[in-house]
């Protein structure tokens, strides 16, 4: 057991801190749609340029080809560096990417993952439905063979920036007389394919990334299937053995930093009796506790990435972080609105930004799988409880 | 960066649990008659026998020159298997001697012959604890020969219970351990060490909290056992997700003190800026473990839990006590908050 890095992992840390300090953005990103797609696009683009993308994607396709020790330095130091989060490229770098990474053919990983790493796509995701959401394996899109060509019917739901991608990883019904989890298949679709229509929804915190597509006959070339037909479920597993438990990474430092501002804000803030909020025992209990969490959480995440480093699995740990790191920010989330006082209604002006954080912080606990369903894979695959 | 333990660790693990279930089983503590006084001279001089007290201590003094992640990793089993909380006193008192230079007291705690008892500070007086010590303390299994060992954050005594005045006796919530009120009028400690010098304290703080993550993974596996196997309307309790996600949140906690536990115990023992600010944050999580999850076990079990015919009652006693060893969880919050973090 030690905490040690290499002379050459060090150095590399040094590398990374010094490339991010001279080259990361120095403005934020724009909250609006076309906007925040071209910021994310140009940042892409300069971390291409700079030999910083796809750290630990295969150098034949435009990745550094460099280890899990190097891509966690890595990840510590760009979530330490504040650089722009992953925003509009988040599905592109973590979910399908890795997935043809892992699962797709030679032509596939050429046609798509030089562009994700080159900053030129956006790509979106397509799971959910109406009536699939814990329930995944449930769902109904059809989609029809006819001569090399898939024919998609049905609706998809939750699907983040889907009017500002361009690719969309996209679960089907390929086999609707096959068991629930046989049937699927995973595959590419293009978003500016005839027959599909895009609606924005409204979420609570005030954004309009959510969408609900619908899908009248849009056809997709058989080719496009990744992992082969009725094989979509696996293949949508696959990308978990990909990140090897440094996907945490960023999650866990922006938790410490969030932490540590509400700490910091709750030394400049007064209460009505004129005291510190930071003086207020009931205050000072619950910050210590979430401070005492978030450094849990680094410990657990170093834990995870060792752990998946010898066994080559992801083990339980990505559903223990997932929930732990979800429950915990929301719980810093309503600290804040406590510390902040009667400000809590105001969502402008200096202060605005932890009604934002509590309002989007609901979130965590529902997409990427639910709380419920987190604890129901703890229970049942990690103790062996019974279904 | 590895945060497991090495193969050569995970053997001592294994090793630990294997004799303890079969020398130390938590079910012995259930037959009747057993009492406060069931951990004998003999007991403590076999587990001496097994190098076990010197474990972290450096080959000079004759210990077997393990760093405190061995330890950790040692008393989580101890916890685990209920072994009482002198055996903790053993391996401070130990250092304590060891720093002292008094190869006599060093050899005798060692070998297991003297057995170095633990105490709680009692708030109701003033107290003192360095080169002289003064003030009310609860002690744990205090017996004529044995040596006490008190220690705040400012310093570790270790003094013959004779230069402590006995008040009175009293009985203990945990029944497996005696329990007696001392006072001590300022009079000087044996040997001394103050923070500087080594970190009695903070290192007592990690290992009880070790002690506290074998009473929260104990009373998890427990749990889940007894949900398999319990049947009501027709299928196993764990069935239920009330029962199932009960099971969830308790091992979420013994994973999130057992990650802590190993970042602690080298950030700690590297003496790293971090350290302080790690055993802070974890003791005051492993008190919350231990007492949420067998306070739980209890709730799971039911009926049979609240009887004193299975063993989740001392594992629910034992975690209050083991909480007012080295610093409360509200002095380890305070600390933390207080602390600057690390990078």
């Amino acid at each position: 057991m030690n905490l040690d890095f290499t002379p050459q992992q060090s150095q590399f840390r040094e590398q990374v801190r010094d490339w991010l300090e001279a080259n990361k953005p120095a403005h934020g990103r724009p909250a609006e749609g076309a906007a925040g797609r071209e910021f994310d696009l140009a940042w892409q683009q300069t971390l291409y340029a700079g030999g910083w993308a796809g750290i630990n994607w295969p150098k034949e396709y435009g990745g550094q080809g460099l280890d899990t020790y190097q891509q966690l330095i890595f990840l510590m130091e760009y979530a330490r560096s504040r650089a722009p989060g992953d925003h509009y490229r988040f599905n592109g770098l973590n979910l399908a990417g890795p997935t043809i990474i892992a699962c797709g053919d030679e032509e596939q990983k050429e046609t798509h993952l030089p562009p994700i790493l080159k900053g030129k796509v956006i790509w979106c995701q397509g799971f959910s439905e109406p009536s699939a959401g814990s329930d995944l394996a449930s769902l109904q899109t059809r989609a029809v063979v006819d001569g090399d060509e898939l024919v998609v019917t049905g609706s998809k739901i939750w699907t983040s920036w889907a009017r500002f991608a361009d690719w969309q990883q996209l679960l089907v019904r390929t086999d609707p007389a096959a068991s629930k989890h046989a049937g699927i298949s995973w595959v590419i679709n293009r978003m500016d394919n005839p027959g599909m229509e895009i609606r924005p929804i409204l979420d609570m915190a005030g954004g309009s990334d959510l969408h609900e597509v619908f899908y009248d006959g849009v056809r997709i070339p058989l080719k496009n299937i990744v992992g082969g037909i009725n094989n979509g479920w696996r293949v949508s597993m696959a990308q978990l053995s990909f990140e090897r438990g440094t996907a945490f990474m960023p999650a866990q430092i922006e938790t410490r930093n969030t932490i540590e501002e509400l700490i910091a804000l709750a030394k400049r803030t007064r209460l009505e009796d004129g005291r510190r909020a930071i003086d207020d025992d009931h205050i000072a209990y619950q910050l210590a506790k979430l401070r005492a969490e978030t450094r849990s959480l680094l410990a657990m995440t170093l834990m995870g990435i060792s752990r998946n480093e010898r066994s080559g699995m992801p083990g339980p740990e990505g559903s223990m972080l997932k929930l732990f790191q979800s429950e915990l920010y929301k719980r810093i989330a309503v600290l804040a609105l406590d510390i902040v006082g009667p400000d809590r209604s105001l969502l402008s002006g200096l202060t605005a930004r932890w009604p934002q954080v509590f309002l989007g912080s609901f979130a965590n606990t529902i997409g990427g799988g639910t709380s419920e369903v987190m604890r129901n894979i703890i229970g049942e695959r990690h103790l062996g409880l019974p279904k | 960066m590895d945060l497991l333990p090495t193969e050569q660790q995970q053997q001592i693990v294994d090793a630990a649990a294997s004799f303890l279930a079969n020398e130390f089983p938590v079910s012995q503590l259930l037959s009747p008659g057993r009492g406060d006084a069931w951990f004998t001279t003999e007991d403590l001089q076999q587990i001496a026998g097994l190098g076990w007290l010197g474990i972290g201590l450096p080959e000079e003094f004759d210990g077997v020159g393990c760093t405190l992640t061995e330890e950790a990793l040692l008393f989580v089993e101890l916890g685990r298997h209920l072994l009482p909380p002198s055996l903790l006193g053993s391996v401070l008192g130990a250092r304590i001697a060891a720093l002292a230079g008094a190869t006599g007291e060093l050899r005798a705690i060692l070998q297991g012959d003297t057995r170095v008892v633990l105490g709680a500070a009692r708030t109701n007086n003033p107290v003192q604890i360095g080169a002289e010590v003064a003030g009310e303390f609860l002690l744990y299994e205090a017996t004529d020969s044995a040596l006490v060992l008190l220690a705040d954050e400012g310093a570790a005594a270790l003094l013959p219970l004779s230069a402590l005045q006995f008040d009175h006796a009293a009985r203990c919530i945990d029944p497996t351990l005696s329990l007696a009120c001392h006072v001590a009028l300022g009079g000087p400690a044996l040997y001394s060490v103050r923070a500087e010098q080594d970190a009695i304290f903070l290192r007592g703080a990690l290992l009880v909290s070790a002690m506290l993550l074998g009473i929260a993974e104990a009373t998890l596996e427990r749990s889940v056992t007894y949900a398999r196997e319990r049947q009501q309307f027709g299928k196993p309790i764990g069935s239920f997700q009330s029962i199932k996600h009960c099971c969830a949140e308790m091992s979420i906690r013994c994973e999130s003190v057992r990650a802590l536990l190993y970042h602690a115990s080298i950030t700690l023992q590297q003496q790293m800026a971090a350290g302080p600010y790690d055993v802070f944050a974890l003791k005051a999580l492993a008190i919350d473990a231990a007492q949420l999850n067998a306070n739980t076990a209890v709730q799971i079990h039911g009926g049979m839990g609240y009887t004193q015919e299975m063993d989740i009652h001392l594992f629910v006693k034992r975690a209050q006590v083991l909480a007012t060893l080295f610093g409360s969880e509200r002095f380890h919050l305070n600390r933390l908050l207080a602390a600057s973090a690390p990078d």
